[in-house]
């Protein structure tokens, strides 16, 4: 288990990181969210050693990290993070013999896992000769070859078309399933609630929210109620609630401080509604409460 | 072991990546050296035909001039005197084919792209025949002849035809230590920005440390510069034994000795302030306004060297080759040219020693804070901030 307690770390006036924990578990997928300059990098890159914390500590199992501890982690940084004029098959070797494997364990994980992403026939290309969404790809597996027990990765679908997305997604959750810890940032937070079960939340270098996504939105105290029949008169119903969508016999609301189900069923009750739906907020609001707050 | 592995592999990879960009200057060094050297000889032999062609009007003098002017060249010149009628004669002089018409005793023409000393060979000659006709119509003894034609000699004093060989060797030490620290040097700072643009840095230094990449860049660079130098050295050397016309000096061989020494302190020296001063850009498009100026240290020995080693001004290259930022350029050229006494070499050598290992340790640290720093470009005094905190972390 990776635990981050209480880092801190500031550049001159700037707090990147103000007393920051938390902890990813062996086989959980970790969401990690927030506006950009929450300080989500800088903590990324103190697992790794690329900034020295002013205070707090980061242990694996309870150990504080040290160099060989690192070569079981798989890292993807936010940039693209490889050689561009060496080919894609050598480099993926060098990165998995850096990481401790053998020449020919390198060599049969490349091939296995440039086979699974659909690019052995770029083996021997140059990265630069890649597309963006093959550079990713590539820029995954540099990270995974390894089989490393915890995998942290920065915005890994940031310009990905959505079927590349897929895939990455499908890849990391069958990772986790293995009991492979991944922690990972992202701004698409309909991936993030599709892949994770829990998130958390930075925002000016602390963590303000975390927890289940489920959890996180039914703690809100909005709620959102939409339903489809024979008309919409019934929005006049709920006092205080703020339309986002009336069409011919469809409409949605959205209301500010909650209204117990059971009043939102009396409303709609006798309306010739034939089907409703009440829900928590997304959790693209909930990150919006708190990165405006 | 660990640590030594990944030595090995970071090391290969410089290698690796620089294989064909070696393999082609190198290439191109030879071929520039041992092409130099095979135009100079050849342009060497170009200097005196082998033949000198003199065309005689008057019969008389004929065999006279042939001996006369056969006397005053080396051996392997082959002199050929003939007669011809003057038109004849004008007119082969005009198309090359004679090199000189003597028309009478006291006349003779040459074209313009005669070289002089075959027109001194042949006045002389000319000179020498009218004396001894002029003595034997006089009555003149052969003793009387003799002291006429006493010879005049002369010679350039404290020459030593070796000297202007070792200068040679000085000058070309100080040009090829400078391309080899300055290429190699080069090439460190831009691969470091490489690494450190495309973000790539981070994702390796997860699993080896800033000073283990460090090291790996310097040894793999270090000895592809030695590689080459030791080919291209080579290259030249023997090329230049198998030119007969071409003379290598006795010291070449201790030069090139002394040239590896003085390489593996400079490339330490220099190779770790290039890679600081890489780290610090944040792209390579900056990389140019960091390490551009850094060229001047050594560039400034190179042009110092030339001009001291090719004019004498020894004073000038002694008190600069003790000092370290220069000793790798001057130093080899002066034990070249036999010019440096124990003492200066001792003092250079530890000089050299103890600033190399000052400018390594405060290099690594600007590098490793530098390295670490994303896409930002940073200044030193951050960057070697940054490099102490993350070294006792």
């Amino acid at each position: 288990m990776l635990n981050i307690d209480r880092l801190e770390k500031s550049f001159g006036v700037v707090t990147a990181l103000d007393r920051c924990s938390l902890e990813v578990k062996s086989g959980q997928m970790l969401g990690l969210l927030g506006p950009n300059g929450a300080g989500k990098t800088t903590l990324m890159r103190g697992v790794f050693g690329l900034i020295r914390p002013d205070a707090g500590e980061i242990t694996w199992h309870g150990t504080p990290i040290d160099a060989a501890t690192r070569r079981r982690f798989g890292y993807m940084p936010e940039e693209r993070g490889l050689y561009p004029k060496l080919e894609v098959r050598w480099q993926l070797i060098y990165l998995g013999r850096l990481h401790g494997m053998s020449d020919h364990d390198a060599g049969d994980a490349a091939d296995r896992w440039l086979a699974e992403f659909l690019l052995s026939d770029r083996a021997t290309s140059r990265v630069n000769e890649l597309s963006h969404g093959n550079q990713q790809r590539v820029q995954l597996i540099a990270a995974l070859i390894h089989e490393p027990e915890l995998v942290i990765l920065d915005e890994p679908f940031a310009g990905l078309d959505p079927i590349a997305s897929e895939f990455m997604a499908g890849v990391l959750a069958d990772l986790a399933s293995r009991g492979t810890a991944i922690l990972f940032s992202s701004h698409q937070l309909d991936v993030v609630e599709d892949l994770c079960r829990e998130v958390v939340i930075m925002h000016r270098g602390r963590v303000v929210l975390e927890g289940a996504i489920d959890e996180l939105r039914a703690a809100s105290p909005v709620r959102y109620v939409e339903a489809t029949g024979e008309n919409t008169s019934w929005v006049a119903g709920l006092p205080g609630s703020e339309v986002v969508h009336r069409g011919s016999g469809r409409a949605r609301v959205r209301l500010g401080h909650g209204a117990g189900l059971e009043a939102v069923a009396g409303v709609l009750s006798g309306a010739g509604i034939t089907r409703f739906v009440y829900e928590p907020p997304p959790l693209s609001e909930v990150f919006r409460d708190v990165a405006t707050s | 072991m660990i640590g030594l592995e990944l030595l090995r592999l970071a090391a290969w990879r410089e290698v690796y990546s620089r294989r064909k960009a070696f393999l082609i200057t190198t290439a191109i060094a030879v071929v520039l050296v041992v092409g130099g050297l095979v135009a100079a000889s050849t342009t060497g032999a170009d200097d005196g035909p082998p033949t000198i062609a003199v065309g005689v009007v008057d019969r008389s003098a004929l065999e006279d001039l042939e001996r006369e002017i056969s006397e005053r060249v080396e051996s392997e010149v082959v002199v050929s005197v003939g007669r011809f009628e003057r038109p004849e004669g004008m007119e082969l002089l005009r198309s090359g084919s004679l090199h000189a018409l003597i028309v009478d005793a006291h006349r003779v023409y040459w074209e313009p792209s005669t070289s002089r000393w075959i027109v001194d060979t042949v006045v002389s000659a000319m000179s020498s025949v009218n004396l001894t006709n002029a003595a034997t119509e006089l009555g003149l003894g052969e003793a009387d002849l003799a002291a006429l034609q006493a010879p005049i000699t002369g010679e350039t004093i404290d020459y030593d035809p070796e000297d202007e060989g070792v200068m040679l060797i000085s000058v070309i030490t100080v040009i090829v230590m400078f391309i080899a620290i300055l290429a190699y040097g080069q090439w460190i700072a831009y691969g470091v920005v490489e690494e450190k643009a495309n973000r790539v840095a981070e994702l390796i230094l997860g699993a080896i440390s800033p000073g283990q990449l460090l090291t790996a860049k310097m040894i793999a660079l270090g000895g592809l510069g030695l590689a080459q130098l030791t080919v291209v050295a080579g290259a030249g050397l023997g090329t230049a034994s198998l030119l007969e016309r071409i003379e290598v000096p006795d010291v070449a061989a201790s030069a090139w000795g002394w040239s590896v020494f003085w390489f593996i302190l400079g490339f330490a020296f220099y190779g770790s302030v290039y890679a600081a001063a890489g780290s610090l850009a944040a792209d390579s498009q900056e990389a140019g306004s960091v390490i551009t100026p850094l060229n001047l240290l050594p560039g400034l020995g190179y042009v110092v060297g030339v001009i001291a080693f090719s004019s004498g001004a020894e004073a000038v290259s002694r008190v600069m080759s003790l000092i370290p930022f220069w000793t790798p350029m001057l130093m080899p050229g002066r034990i070249a040219a036999g010019s440096v006494e124990a003492w200066e070499l001792i003092l250079a050598t530890a000089l050299m020693v103890a600033a190399t290992v000052l400018v390594v340790r405060v290099a690594a640290r600007i590098y490793l804070g530098g390295i670490t720093q994303a896409t930002r470009r940073v200044g030193w005094r951050q960057a070697l901030r940054g490099g102490s905190d993350l070294v006792s972390s």
